[in-house]
């Protein structure tokens, strides 16, 4: 679950409840204020009521009753929603009009009191006692509580309609905070997304104080490993390169004529040392396409480089004619040094085998670099084109050098995620054809290390 | 034949310098950059071996230098740094040949071969021939094409040979084949030239070398005297 989100849905929780708790005490509240400005108004009543003289002051009579024309209009219409009665001295009771049938009870207490009234009415009741001459006045007075509770259920439904809306405008407007504050933290991904394809090796974001003891620790670290790393690399590469000389040495050794009496240790002496100079050679070439992303100063610069490495080719292979027909390009986003290992493998192979003529095509398309190496020599049957390819196995002992080349080249092209095929070429011979697709400036590099 | 070895691993200059001289070479051995620099231009090599990782003064600064100075010995470079971009630096800094370690001494000795040949405008091939005399470097043996049956030579009849064949026009004083023929260390008897020289013109005929007296010898292939 993401930071984000959980922290929507805690505030989201939390100001609900809030808004709730809210709500609902300020309808409590609401409601105790107007029981108690009622209740003002029952007690005012009853006093007025106590005011009002007998229509007779015949105390012992059964009906009794208070002059309605000196009664407020409403407790003389039914069910009016003002309601009185009057006990006095326990033997006279007097009721208003409005009660009809209803019997109304009367209730103790300082405050008033909900009961339940006529045709659905919830009736907010106070009693009061009262003397007056040398009788017991307990005096009922009540009304209908019904409208104010209506209202109340009504604003209940407002503030919980308005908490719900400022919830959510409370959680719009974190997001957009934490939106806000973790842009930092966003471009910190993007910088180690780019380090994980080798472009870089230190995170340079400028980041909140909160986070920047975190990317110090990292770079801290990242410069650590950085170092290791050049120096395991640098290790194996010098380690790499002092093992040709012995290797050299030995290689010399077994030439002397003392060995012309045991050939078959010769030879088996011969094919181990061919193996370590071919691991050797496989993990130099390993190391050093570990380096990572080529500097622009190291990139390939096909009007500059091609021109030495086939003059350099021409003078190996003097009696072949080496052609460029290449248009011409620019820089190209690879490793100078791992473009030439390539081209310089393949063009010196289809020298070593061709009669008369190698020729050379490079072409840039939008996707990809596509290298075409065409000679004029025998070629490779089909079916030994395959075994030719896997291991960089020597086909012709006779011809100088160690097999390595095509290994090699195999071994970078994969490096960079691209192909290495052999067909047959239109000049007659072998068409060495290795294709690199164009290394994607943000997206997903595609690099199968090893 | 001069060559001048450039290598600070000793085991391997051991190794190469009874490799060279078994082929007919008189082998001078430097290990250090400035000692080299110093050493080609004060003797007449024929040809150069040079390591690249070398103390004192490194392989590529000592080559530039040779050929700023106008020193146009073929040099052939030897060195562990086989990637082609090193390949090509080594080419363009003035060498004539890049052989990466380790390598097959054959294919050395062949390169070297070539080197020379090339020198003197020739085509590289396993023999040398000059008018009717055919010499075998591999095999170290001659024949002339009235007698094509080889003739086996020794190291120092070899090697004064095939320099006079590499010079077929030229008459070299006899100091200057001292000067080709041994490396700096050695007891140069100018009399032990005269007894390879005689044992040449028994094997292969009299008229093979001609000397001019006062001047020195010149290889003489056509006038055929036996």
């Amino acid at each position: 679950m993401s930071l984000t989100r959980r922290l929507d849905l805690g505030l989201l929780s939390a100001s609900l409840v809030v808004m709730l708790m809210l709500a609902h005490g300020s309808v409590v509240l609401f409601d105790h204020v107007t029981r108690d400005y009622l209740t003002d108004r029952l007690r005012e009543d009853a006093e007025s009521l106590a005011a009002l003289p007998m229509s007779h002051d015949a105390a012992d009579d059964e009906n009794s009753e208070l002059d309605p024309s000196r009664l407020r209009s409403a407790y003389n219409q039914v069910y009016s929603g003002y309601y009185f009665i009057i006990d006095i001295d326990d033997s006279i009771h007097i009721r208003s009009r409005s009660l009809w049938d209803h019997r109304l009870k009367s209730v103790s207490g300082e405050t008033a009191q909900l009961r339940p009234g006529p045709e659905g009415q919830t009736l907010l009741v106070w009693t009061g006692q009262y003397q007056r001459g040398n009788h017991q006045y307990r005096i009922t007075t009540a009304l209908d509580y019904t409208p104010v509770t209506q209202r109340l259920d009504w604003l209940r439904l407002w503030i919980w309609g308005l908490g719900g809306v400022l919830a959510l405008l409370l959680v719009f407007i974190q997001r957009r905070v934490i939106r806000l504050g973790l842009r930092p933290l966003e471009r910190l991904r993007q910088e180690l997304a780019l380090m994980h394809k080798g472009q870089r090796m230190a995170l340079e974001t400028r980041v909140p104080d909160e986070i920047a003891p975190v990317v110090d620790e990292l770079n801290h670290q990242l410069g650590r490993i950085e170092q290791v790393l050049n120096r395991s690399r640098d290790g194996i590469a010098n380690l790499g390169h002092a093992l040709k000389t012995p290797l050299s040495v030995m290689e010399t050794q077994l030439a002397r004529r003392e060995f012309d009496d045991f050939p078959e240790l010769k030879r088996a002496l011969h094919e181990r040392l061919d193996e370590i100079h071919r691991l050797v050679e496989r993990e130099l070439q390993r190391a050093r396409l570990d380096t990572g992303e080529a500097s622009p100063a190291a990139r390939f610069q096909p009007d500059q480089d091609l021109v030495g490495l086939l003059e350099t080719l021409r003078e190996i292979h003097s009696d072949i004619s080496f052609f460029d027909d290449s248009t011409p390009l620019p820089a190209l986003p690879w490793d100078r040094d791992e473009l030439l290992e390539v081209l310089g493998n393949l063009l010196d192979n289809a020298g070593k085998w061709a009669a008369s003529e190698v020729r050379l095509c490079l072409t840039l398309q939008p996707q990809a670099l596509h290298m075409q190496v065409d000679d004029d020599g025998p070629g490779i049957p089909q079916e030994q084109r395959e075994r030719v390819l896997g291991r960089g196995t020597r086909l012709d002992e006779q011809v100088s050098g160690h097999g390595l080349g095509l290994g090699i080249v195999e071994q970078i092209v994969t490096h960079h995620g691209g192909s290495f095929q052999l067909d047959t070429s239109r000049l007659g011979g072998l068409a060495a054809i290795v294709t690199l697709p164009m290394p994607a400036a943000g997206g997903q590099g595609a690099h199968s290390r090893g | 034949m001069r060559l001048l070895l450039v290598e600070d691993n000793v085991p391997l200059a051991d190794e190469l310098k009874a490799l060279f001289t078994q082929h007919g070479y008189a082998v001078d051995w430097c290990t250090d950059g400035r000692d080299a620099a110093v050493m080609a231009t004060s003797e007449p090599f024929d040809v150069i071996v040079l390591d690249l990782g070398l103390p004192g003064r490194p392989g590529l600064t000592l080559l530039e230098q040779w050929r700023e100075a106008g020193l146009d010995i073929p040099v052939l470079i030897l060195t562990a740094r086989s990637s082609w971009s090193e390949r090509v630096t080594g080419l363009r800094a003035g060498a004539d040949d890049y052989l990466p370690k380790p390598f097959h001494p054959d294919e050395l000795i062949l390169r070297l071969q070539a080197l020379v040949r090339r020198r003197h405008g020739q085509r590289p091939s396993p023999t040398l021939e000059v008018a009717d005399v055919t010499l075998d470097e591999n095999g170290q043996s001659a024949w002339r094409a009235s007698t094509p049956t080889p003739v086996n030579l020794t190291r120092a009849e070899f090697a004064i040979l095939r320099y006079l064949m590499l010079h077929p026009d030229h008459v070299i004083p006899k100091d200057r084949l001292l000067d080709h023929l041994y490396d700096s260390e050695h007891d140069r008897n100018p009399n032990v030239v005269e007894v390879h020289i005689n044992h040449l013109r028994q094997k292969l005929g009299r008229g093979i070398i001609i000397t001019q007296r006062g001047q020195g010898y010149r290889f003489g292939g056509d006038t055929v005297t036996p």
